[in-house]
């Protein structure tokens, strides 16, 4: 059964003169894992802090589990929005306990959380002590505490080691798994790669590209043919619907398909206008790649 | 009530916090303690003031509120600016919205937390008078009487958390700690003056909020030496109980629901 956790309605954000976020929209269904990539500046955290309440949006609206923007939602809802933001002076244990005192968990499982991500040696030494990753490690505990159904979580590997990083990435891959619903925001296009089975691509605040990654990915290889005679090729390709743009480089011709085209179907189309091509390769492109393209 | 526990889970190990607070208990008692001596220094009237009746029953209440007054105004706003810029300056103010609190929520709990210190001091200040009182009676105690002037201690009840409440609205306003300290004692000392000299004719200076908020512990000396020197009631104040204590509640109500539209209206 598909159900939305999450709907958003034409959210814009403006500061000043920046348009931080526009117009947008998008739909997050229960059990999917989600992410938000974009660079540095396009409007994740705005987006996320609009929808938790602490940013108020310029224009637009959004309504949690089909419902409002009520408050007790939140509860239902693990969030780490940008830093982890704890207080300095109390220890691990005592800054999930103040958590678990705002969700009003009557039995929080706070060991267990600060032993999930590494940390039950440290829950007495205060927060102020903590390297920054062992902080992010925190703000990843505090998210689980409430055992929630959504997981929200902005750059959660900022600042990780290596080490770090791979091990909050199974985290979330794992907790995917146990069917919760998770909003990553991320920069990083081989996080949001690896961990994510849907994708909203943002830049400057617009959304440029949203589906399954399934989805954002295909029909965007390029092509790259050859046939004897090059020039009369690159004629006919002009007629060919389904190419969305092509260039000679070299002594070859590198086409683009429009999305959800194969080059079965291109090589047909030219065999069909009378020329047999002499070289044909889909050159896989990388996510990184595709995601540079589309933030170009 | 949740929200005084989670308020009290934040300062369950932040030193700085019951250093404060203790200071403020321990100047409570000295000034108390010393205040025979300042009261020749203070005023020129204070030469009327036979010592050994400033700890007499029921005089001390109002004479011990009005000099423990000025720990309070010093103190409350001291540990309210701390606690309230702490939020930002840690960014936990964000994180408590995130984790679920709603900024009515956010607003109430420093509210109670303010009452609750309020309450605490006046508490304390009123165990100190007791004691003194009952030291200095000398086993000549007027039972019946004794009690007479003690609306001085609900009087400094509502004094103490109005000031909580400014120092709330201009820690909110200022967000940062040294900056709201200053602040606070340039609105009292120096904005409110001018104010009052400059725009407000005759006696509506009165009406402004730090003044009026310190009146609701009046100088003990002015009535005391008007009665000494048989002059009948002496009272450079225009404003009276009850309606002092009235516009002191509107005033805390205003600026509570000033904070909460300052709050509500921002991006945390
Ligand atoms: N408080 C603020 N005041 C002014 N501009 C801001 C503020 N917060 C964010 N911005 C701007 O809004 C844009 C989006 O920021 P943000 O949502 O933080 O991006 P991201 O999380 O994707 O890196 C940026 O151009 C940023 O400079
Ligand atoms: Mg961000």
């Amino acid at each position: 059964m598909e159900q939305t956790i999450l709907q958003i309605n034409s959210l814009s954000k403006n500061y000043g003169s920046v348009k931080a976020l526009s117009d947008f929209s998008c739909k997050i269904e229960a059990g999917k894992t989600y992410g938000i990539l974009g660079p540095n500046g396009s409007g994740k955290t705005t987006t996320l802090g609009i929808v938790l309440g602490v940013i108020n949006a310029s224009e637009g609206n959004y309504s949690w589990f089909g419902g409002s923007t009520l408050n007790k939602n939140k509860h239902r809802i693990g969030a780490l929005l940008e830093t982890p933001n704890f207080y300095p002076y109390l220890s691990a244990y005592k800054n999930l306990d103040v958590v678990a005192a705002i969700k009003q968990i009557t039995n929080p499982k706070i060991d267990e959380v600060l032993d999930f991500v590494g940390l039950e040696k440290w829950k007495n030494a205060a927060f102020k002590s903590f390297s920054l990753g062992m902080k992010q490690r925190l703000a990843i505990a505090s998210t689980l505490i409430a055992d929630p159904e959504v997981l929200i979580l902005d750059e959660p590997t900022n600042g990780l080691d290596p080490e770090g990083i791979a091990d909050v990435r199974k985290l979330i891959t794992a907790i995917g798994q146990k069917g919760k619903t998770i909003i990553l925001a991320s920069h990083l296009i081989d996080e949001v790669e690896k961990v994510c089975t849907d994708v909203i691509i943002l830049k400057s605040g617009k959304t440029i590209e949203s589906g399954s990654i399934y989805e954002v990915l295909k029909g965007d290889d390029t092509i790259e043919i050859a046939a004897d005679d090059l020039n009369s090729l690159s004629n006919i390709l002009k007629s060919i619907s389904i190419i969305k743009s092509f260039k000679k480089v070299n002594d070859k011709i590198s086409v683009s398909l429009n999305k959800g085209n194969t080059a079965a179907e291109l090589n047909k189309a030219i065999f069909e206008k009378g020329i047999v091509l002499s070289h044909l390769f889909v050159k896989k492109k990388k996510l990184e790649e595709q995601f540079l393209e589309l933030i170009k | 009530m949740y929200l005084l526990k989670i308020e009290f889970k934040k300062l369950s190990s932040y030193l700085t916090f019951w250093v404060l607070l203790g200071i403020s208990l321990l100047s409570t008692f000295l000034l108390t303690y010393w205040s025979t001596e300042f009261s020749f220094r203070i005023n020129s009237a204070a030469h009327l003031i036979n010592t050994t009746s400033w700890y007499q029953f029921p005089s001390i209440w109002g004479n011990v509120t009005w000099l423990c007054s000025y720990a309070n105004l010093f103190f409350i706003s001291i540990i309210v600016i701390t606690l309230v810029c702490n939020e930002y300056t840690f960014k936990t103010i964000r994180q408590n919205v995130i984790d679920g609190l709603s900024k009515f929520e956010i607003v109430l709990g420093k509210i109670i937390l303010i009452i609750g210190l309020s309450f605490a001091m006046t508490l304390f200040t009123g165990t100190v008078c007791l004691v003194f009182g009952l030291i200095y009676s000398e086993g000549a105690i007027n039972f019946s009487g004794m009690f007479n002037n003690v609306n001085y201690l609900g009087d400094f009840f509502i004094q103490a958390i109005a000031y909580g409440m400014v120092a709330y609205f201009i820690a909110t306003l200022f967000k940062r700690t040294g900056l709201s300290i200053v602040m606070f004692f340039v609105y009292k000392s120096i904005i409110e003056s001018i104010i009052d000299w400059k725009f407000l004719p005759n006696n509506l200076g009165d009406y402004l909020p730090m003044n009026l908020f310190s009146e609701l512990t009046p100088k003990p000396f002015a009535q005391t030496a008007a009665n000494a020197l048989g002059k009948g009631i002496f009272s450079m104040y225009s404003i009276t109980s009850p309606t002092i204590e009235i516009l002191a509640i509107v005033y805390i109500i205003a600026i509570g629901a000033g904070v909460f539209l300052l709050i509500k209206n921002r991006d945390l």
